[in-house]
């Protein structure tokens, strides 16, 4: 991959590569672009390789083609990309690797985090080193849970594949989260998300780091106030988090970003899944496998479309 | 502790005076007119029911829907031409698709169906206009008093 990259720059074909490169710990990476061929050695590839870096895509092919690393899951946000015409298919190259899962940093909470050394993948799971020795933490625990349901074998779209497909034995459903929430009575499902959203400081992160929020203007923003408030309380936190799911109805790819960014721990996901079960169940759409497919909501299917009189 | 939340702040007295406060979002080419028609025919309907016109029904945003709720309405109404009369010729089928989306997450979000309804109605349904209206708005009775999106 690394190679490939330099290769690129190299020839000139992009101007730019975006990739994982070393965090600021060894258990941490963070999204890095490279911009000269000599640099493509800071290219890194492993478990801690959690961020989906296509949200950078859009501004980066702005300037020329651009190459990216993917994983499987991120690459479906691409092609969502290119289906809602914000970038071009030939504007960027797709380095896709094959990904056994990132890791969920929560899994190193018994471990000292001042003695990792490394963090790779293992048969069973994650390998941690430690000046201490080499412990293997366990699959179920060690995965971020959008991996637990993984079902992709390898990437949806590329240019070049590296790595070997992966055999995927989904442990969970990818549901799961959301069953328990719907056999609660509106009510109840209600006083659930308003104790969530009590927690919401509004601070964006959710929206910011989503590929499929790329409005240059967001409702949010709009210095009338007449959407949501500048303060937070539970009901413009409501508001917000609604219309967000509404406004990513058949294009979130279900990356698992916003929730996993969100500093108050707030179930993002459980909305998430819910609006793309609705989505496929009723409309027989899944977001982030054809990039030809008109936008979900910007088109109807006569026959088969549900009507909301008729039930 | 929030102001535009008008239910949470409501007395035992307002209790028993309650009535339903309903938001009603009409084609102008179709519900608009049979309301109209409705009127003019002198029929009668519960008068609870507030209504804002919009150009089609491929013109209600969800948000629309969403923010009503925010605010506290009991219920809320969404109507347009029937399937195949839309004066824009699409516009019923593309509000079809969304707010079929937006009744399962209303209620998934923990509003009682009860509080939302979608019908077609064309302006010759005078006569179905006040029905609906009439129906929609025993229905939310029936739901009671909205408490609120922030209710816990
Ligand atoms: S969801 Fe699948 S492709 Fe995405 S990081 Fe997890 S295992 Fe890899
Ligand atoms: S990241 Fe979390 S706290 Fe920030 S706006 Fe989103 S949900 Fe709210
Ligand atoms: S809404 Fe969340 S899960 Fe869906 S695409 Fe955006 S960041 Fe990813």
């Amino acid at each position: 991959m690394r190679q490939k990259a330099k290769e690129l720059l190299e020839s000139g074909e992009v101007k730019v590569v975006i990739g994982y490169g070393q965090g600021s710990a060894p258990f941490k990476s963070t999204p890095i672009f490279i911009e000269k061929p000599e640099d493509a050695h800071k290219l890194i590839w492993n478990p801690t390789c959690v961020n989906n870096l296509t949200v950078y895509l859009r501004d980066a092919c702005r300037q020329g083609k651009a190459a990216i690393v993917v994983k499987p899951c991120d690459a479906r946000s691409i092609i969502e990309l290119i289906r809602e015409n914000q970038i071009e298919r030939d504007d960027v190259v797709i380095l896709a690797m094959s990904c056994p899962g990132v890791l969920n940093l929560d899994a190193l909470a018994e471990i000292d985090l001042a003695d990792v050394k490394s963090v790779e993948w293992h048969q069973n799971g994650i390998a941690i080193k430690t000046n201490a020795g080499e412990t293997i933490i366990p699959s179920e625990k060690a995965f971020a849970s959008k991996c637990l349901s993984c079902e992709l074998a390898e990437s949806p779209i590329a240019d070049e594949k590296f790595g070997e497909p992966i055999e995927r034995h989904p442990i969970r459903s990818k549901y799961a989260d959301i069953e328990e929430l719907e056999k609660m009575l509106p009510e109840e499902r209600r006083a659930y998300w308003a104790r969530q959203f009590a927690r919401c400081i509004r601070c964006y992160a959710c929206r910011s780091v989503c590929p499929g929020c790329y409005c240059k203007e967001c409702f949010t923003d709009k210095p009338c106030q007449l959407w949501v408030l500048r303060s937070t309380d539970v009901e413009s936190n409501w508001f917000f988090h609604f219309s967000r799911a509404m406004h990513t109805a058949g294009r979130c790819i279900a990356c698992g970003e916003c929730e996993r960014v969100c500093p108050m721990g707030i179930p993002l996901m459980r909305l998430n899944q819910k609006m793309r079960k609705e989505v496929r169940e009723m409309f027989g759409e899944e977001a982030g496998t054809n990039p030809e497919a008109p936008p979900t909501l910007g088109t109807f299917d006569l026959k088969k479309d549900p009507d909301p009189c008729s039930e | 502790m929030k102001t535009n939340n008008l239910k949470a702040e409501e007395t035992q007295q307002e209790k028993e005076i309650w009535e339903p406060r309903i938001i009603g979002f009409l084609c102008n080419w179709c519900t608009y007119a049979g309301a109209d028609l409705a009127g003019s025919s002198r029929l009668k309907y519960p008068p609870n029911i507030r209504v804002v016109r919009v150009p089609c029904s491929g013109r209600v945003n969800p948000q629309l829907i969403i923010k009503a709720f925010e605010r506290g309405f009991d219920g809320v109404l969404v109507s347009g031409c029937h399937p195949g009369d839309c004066h824009y010729s699409k516009g019923n089928y593309f509000a079809r698709r969304r707010i079929m989306l937006l009744k399962q997450m209303l209620e998934y979000m923990g509003i009682e169906p009860e509080r939302f309804h979608f019908d077609w109605i064309s302006a010759a349904e005078g006569q179905k206009f006040a029905e609906v209206v009439e129906q929609f708005t025993e229905q939310v009775r029936k739901a009671g008093p909205f408490k609120g999106v922030g209710a816990r």
